[in-house]
């Protein structure tokens, strides 16, 4: 599933990231490579970022990139 | 010279800590993206050794303009000592880079910060350090604390033993598996150093207050209250109470040690009265109402409220073409607009990036503070709390509605790439916000000191000598000043513009402080009292109505901000991005006061006919843009149109 459409307190892992070059390595110099487990603390909603944990960090990531990562709940 | 670099992720203390080392006060937040650029400092009680504050990145395959000049100052600075700092409560992202440094062989010691309050710190710096290899300190640099056997440390080290060497560093993008591979294999062994160490990570789960920050009734409806509140504490009464005693203890001061300045007569006189005391002086007087408005924000900056604020704001600057990075130097605007400039290097979208260097200058910087409260306090001060509210409003109106067309009239696609570290909401903590406030207030008599003391120097002798050198004892068309002014009468006559308030415009290019300084001038005041009662009764030079008040103020608020922030534009955006920005403030500036002038006036047949105008010319040049626009692409992290071969270039 897209993390976009991910619940909120639901624990994920990232399955795959299908960003352009520059965004790619953007949420992977946060932590958000594939495998990472991220936790959601604010689902996203139409106007408003995403807000996952990860690692003890709280990322804000806005619709465009959390359309492009995918998850799997675990 | 022997040198250290600071070296980190973003929002791990580095400037704090800087500023700690060198005794410095170089701006500091708990969001990152702050450090747009090198800065350096001599090491306290050190001869030769200079430390380095960089922007903080996040590895070595970082892309943003800031992240870049990084990466290359220290691949060109290979011997000198890396002080790695790293965030506690963020220790496994943050060891990341360090362990890339290592690879790399970097000469490095690792700086824990936000030490306090955290159990078994001592423990952990110790196992670490055999972990690692590398010297490991504790710090608190937000309160200034454990920070000596650091310093000791780097006053004592040997850095003869530290030579020039070739770091392979790569600012371009290798194979997206080959770099993938490498971040698994990486946090694996972070993983594993960090358990050897007894580490848990701790998530940071948010409270209910936090979390209340985040929903769009409750976040929207508290920032107009904080702002509101801030504007009407700086504003309103307590303001201007502080305000008028400011300026009565400066003329009283000035007159009691120079008593024969007030009423005498000639060259010198003229001189040290009216173009250094009476200038000088009514700028500071609006010093008070300058401190409060920086305590706000530095108060507001030291909670982290900031970015929950663009958090929220995101899903609406998306849609003007903006992002919620944006609301960081959105915000900086307010202070001072040079600054806010360069904070846009954080912002990754060239585009957007640009589109909001763009509007920048129409956000209130505080040096137009001074100028709308004297005026709102001669003609609206019953509703002088309003007025700039109002003033304050109609510059983000502009702004949003530039953007929007901007943004329209471009066609981007991709506008929202929105990605931003959220720091934990803290407790502000005073003796940081009042160090913050009291370098905005230094910044602020700093640049009466120079630029302005000039400017009014300069000022004076053209208002005072005609073109024949002969001196006039009040300003008159006969002045220099006055010949230039009248010159450019007839493009200000339709806004009901005195040849003094258009000198006061030109002034006002230089830096914004100016004005006052100009008008004091023109109309012979040596008080701001005095200069308030000229422009109440509208007479003499200073022919202010309402009406023509109103516009000026429109005006002011609209048109180009100063010389130090158009220097600054040139030089991230290019001589034509400056150029066209500055066509559209003064167009924009000079209609939008014309609509004000002609709506007071009551002369709406007028009206309809500048509206037509303004219509007109805006369908012609939206037909420009979209047919001049060019096919390129411009990439992310690149300001210029780019190559074909452009390693950045969306794939």
């Amino acid at each position: 599933m897209k993390l976009i459409d991910a619940k909120k307190g639901q624990k994920y892992q990232i399955n795959k990231i299908n960003l352009h070059n520059e965004l790619f390595f953007r949420v992977l110099n946060l932590g958000l490579f594939i495998g990472a487990t991220i936790y959601v603390v604010k689902p996203a909603t139409k106007n408003m970022p995403i807000l996952i944990n990860c690692d003890s960090l709280n990322v804000a990531l806005g619709n465009d990139v959390s359309k492009a990562i995918e998850v799997k709940a675990i | 010279m022997k040198k250290i670099i600071l070296v980190g992720n973003p929002n791990t203390g580095k400037t704090t800590l800087y500023n700690t080392l060198t005794n410095s006060n170089e701006k500091a937040s708990n969001y990152g993206g702050v450090t747009v650029d090198v800065k350096n400092a001599k090491l306290l009680a050190s001869k030769d050794i200079y430390i380095y504050d960089i922007p903080g990145f996040y590895s070595t395959s970082s892309f943003s303009p800031e992240e870049k000049i990084s990466l290359k100052f220290l691949k060109e600075n290979s011997d000198a000592l890396v002080v790695y700092l790293c965030d506690i409560n963020n220790l496994k992202r943050n060891l990341f880079l360090a362990l890339q440094l290592k690879e790399m062989g970097v000469p490095f010691c690792l700086v824990i910060n936000n030490t306090g309050g955290f159990k078994n710190a001592d423990e952990l710096c110790i196992k670490l350090e055999k972990e690692i290899d590398a010297k490991c300190f504790l710090i608190d640099a937000r309160k200034r604390k454990k920070c000596n056997k650091l310093l000791n440390f780097l006053q004592n080290f040997d850095y003869n033993t530290l030579k020039m060497q070739k770091y392979n560093i790569s600012t371009t993008f290798k194979i997206e598996e080959e770099i993938l591979n490498q971040t698994e294999f990486l946090y694996k062994k972070i993983e594993k150093i960090l358990s050897h160490c007894n580490y848990k990570i701790i998530n940071y789960n948010l409270n209910k207050f936090d979390s209340l920050l985040f929903k769009p009734w409750f976040a929207i409806s508290s920032f107009l209250i904080i702002f509101l509140t801030m504007f009407f504490i700086t504003f309103g009464y307590i303001g201007q109470t502080c305000s008028n005693f400011f300026a009565g203890l400066f003329s009283f001061l000035c007159y009691s040690i120079f008593p024969f300045m007030r009423n005498g007569n000639g060259v010198v006189v003229s001189f040290f009265r009216d173009g250094l005391i009476a200038s000088v002086c009514s700028v500071l007087s609006f010093l008070p109402q300058i401190i409060m408005l920086h305590f706000f924000i530095s108060l507001l900056e030291d909670t982290g409220y900031l970015s929950r604020v663009a958090f929220v704001f995101d899903g609406f600057l998306s849609k003007i073409g903006l992002s919620g990075r944006a609301v960081f130097s959105l915000l900086f605007g307010f202070g001072c607009t040079t600054n806010a400039m360069l904070t846009t290097r954080n912002i990754e979208n060239g585009n957007i990036r640009k589109r909001t260097a763009l509007i920048l200058p129409y956000y209130t910087c505080s040096a137009k503070l001074p100028i709308f409260a004297l005026l709102c306090s001669c003609f609206f001060n019953d509703n002088k709390f309003l007025v700039v509210i109002l003033l304050y409003l109609l510059g983000f109106l502009v702004s949003v509605l530039i953007s929007y067309l901007t943004f329209k009239l471009s066609k981007e696609k991709v506008n929202n790439s929105f990605i931003l570290e959220m720091p934990r909401l803290k407790m502000p903590y005073l003796p940081k916000i009042l160090r913050d406030m009291l370098n905005n207030a230094l910044d602020f008599i700093k640049r009466i000191g120079g630029v302005i003391i000039i400017a009014s120097v300069v000022i004076w002798f053209m208002s005072r000598f005609s073109v024949s050198f002969e001196f006039v004892e009040v300003f008159s068309e006969n002045s220099i000043a006055g010949g230039i002014s009248s010159l450019l009468k007839p493009i200000f006559s339709p806004l009901g513009f005195s040849s003094a308030i258009i000198l006061a415009i030109i002034a006002g290019l230089v830096a914004k402080e100016t004005i006052i300084s100009v008008l004091m001038l023109a109309s012979g005041a040596t008080s701001v009292a005095g200069l308030q009662s000229i422009i109440i009764a509208g007479s003499g030079t200073l022919n202010f109505s309402v009406a023509s008040a109103l516009a000026f103020l429109v005006f002011v608020l609209l048109y180009p901000v100063c010389i130090s922030a158009m220097a600054v534009t040139k030089q991230e955006f290019g001589g034509w991005f400056l150029i066209k920005s500055l066509a559209i403030q003064l167009g924009v500036a000079y209609f939008a006061s014309l609509i004000v002038l002609l709506i007071s006036n009551g002369e709406f047949l007028k009206l309809i006919c500048v509206s037509l105008i303004i219509l007109i010319v805006a369908v012609v040049v939206s037909f420009m843009i979209k047919y001049n626009k060019s096919n390129g692409e411009k990439c992310y992290g690149c300001t210029k149109q780019c190559s074909k071969n452009c390693l950045q270039k969306k794939q």
